[in-house]
């Protein structure tokens, strides 16, 4: 029994995921958490795992394509890796809790920012300022690199607006870019979590195939229909699990 | 732009295939799960080498293409890249 919920919350985690692309560890780590009832640091090196899967497909759709920056690529995921290393080391010493309390405003941001208008936002378009932004941007990555490796995400939803607005990459290479980007850093969050025997090997593979089949329908779902209705409700979805996720840490500390 | 002239072919090929592969992996794997727990504990353990190990032949993809084109620098960061991840695993298991 509890294998099918495994798959069904993979399966409706990538759904999600592929329809608004995302990387999926955004929907995933809530969803085990909430549904299935694992602990928070059992379902991070579980969504770090997934999104090793997650990536070869959702990076190579872009690459077909030619929307990846791979210098890009390689500069960032260096600094990127050395944050994720940092943060998923880091997660055995910062409570439970916390981490938890993080989350939920990284998911309410995200929900929030699913909400703007992208069409308008694809108009706008950035000179190419990556030599110029090169300071800010490596800070950047390695800080999302820590909050990758600590909550179990793969660091799209910070990666995206910082190589669109701040590098100045036209959207959909930020989106290619950022896909292959999050391969690397969640191998290597992974690396730290299965040497440290954090990786509940009864709930990866299950929930590894329902991300894989529902990422596929997801992203095809996405190309045939895209309702204003839907994303609302994805929205409210999202919202409901950073009230489930954070409302108990949160009345810990009030 | 030199990254321009970058052959993702070769790179789109491995991930189709190890995507494809890894797919079927743990699909087998849970369907093992089903009557064999320990087992399949065992084939998840070796399922998350093997995708590390995805990683790793990424990586070495890169620096050949890198080299191929003449980038030089970035073949360099490749390296450094694959130094890193390589260093965490030698660190935890076998001096930590």
């Amino acid at each position: 029994m509890d294998i099918i919920l495994y798959i069904l919350c993979g399966l409706s985690a990538g759904l999600l995921a592929g329809y608004l692309g995302l990387g999926g560890g955004i929907v995933m780590v809530p969803y085990l958490t909430i549904v299935t009832g694992l602990d928070f640091k059992t379902a991070v090196p579980v969504s770090v795992s997934a999104i090793m899967v997650n990536s070869l497909a959702a990076s190579n759709e872009y690459l077909k394509k030619g929307m990846v920056d791979i210098e890009m690529v390689i500069v960032l995921s260096l600094f990127m890796v050395i944050g994720n290393i940092t943060g998923s080391n880091l997660s055995q010493v910062i409570p439970s809790d916390f981490i938890r309390l993080v989350f939920t405003v990284l998911l309410i941001y995200t929900a929030l920012s699913l909400l703007k208008d992208k069409k308008k936002s694809e108009q706008i378009s950035f000179s190419d300022n990556r030599m110029k932004m090169f300071f800010i941007t490596v800070v950047i990555s390695f800080f999302t690199g820590i909050l990758a490796g600590l909550l179990g995400i793969g660091g799209g939803v910070i990666l995206v607006p910082v190589l669109y607005l701040v590098v100045g990459l036209p959207l959909t290479t930020a989106r290619g870019t950022s896909s292959l980007m999050v391969g690397f850093s969640a191998a290597a969050a992974a690396a730290v979590y299965f040497l440290n025997g954090m990786i509940d090997y009864m709930v990866v593979a299950p929930v590894i195939t329902g991300v894989v089949i529902g990422g596929k329908l997801g992203g095809y779902l996405g190309t045939i229909a895209k309702p204003k209705v839907v994303k609302i409700i994805f929205v409210c979805v999202m919202l409901y699990l950073a009230f489930k996720l954070g409302y108990e840490p949160l009345m810990e500390i009030l | 732009m030199k990254d321009l002239l970058f052959d993702n072919n070769l790179l789109i090929t491995f991930q189709r295939w190890f995507w494809r592969i890894t797919f079927i992996y743990f699909l087998i794997n849970t369907l093992i799960l089903t009557f064999n727990r320990s087992l399949a504990g065992e084939i998840t353990f070796w399922g998350i080498i093997l995708l590390l190990l995805g990683t790793l032949i990424k990586l070495i993809i890169f620096i050949i293409n890198f080299q191929k084109i003449k980038l030089y620098r970035f073949s360099i960061l490749s390296y450094l890249l694959i130094f890193i991840l390589a260093s965490t695993v030698i660190l935890k298991y076998w001096i930590l």
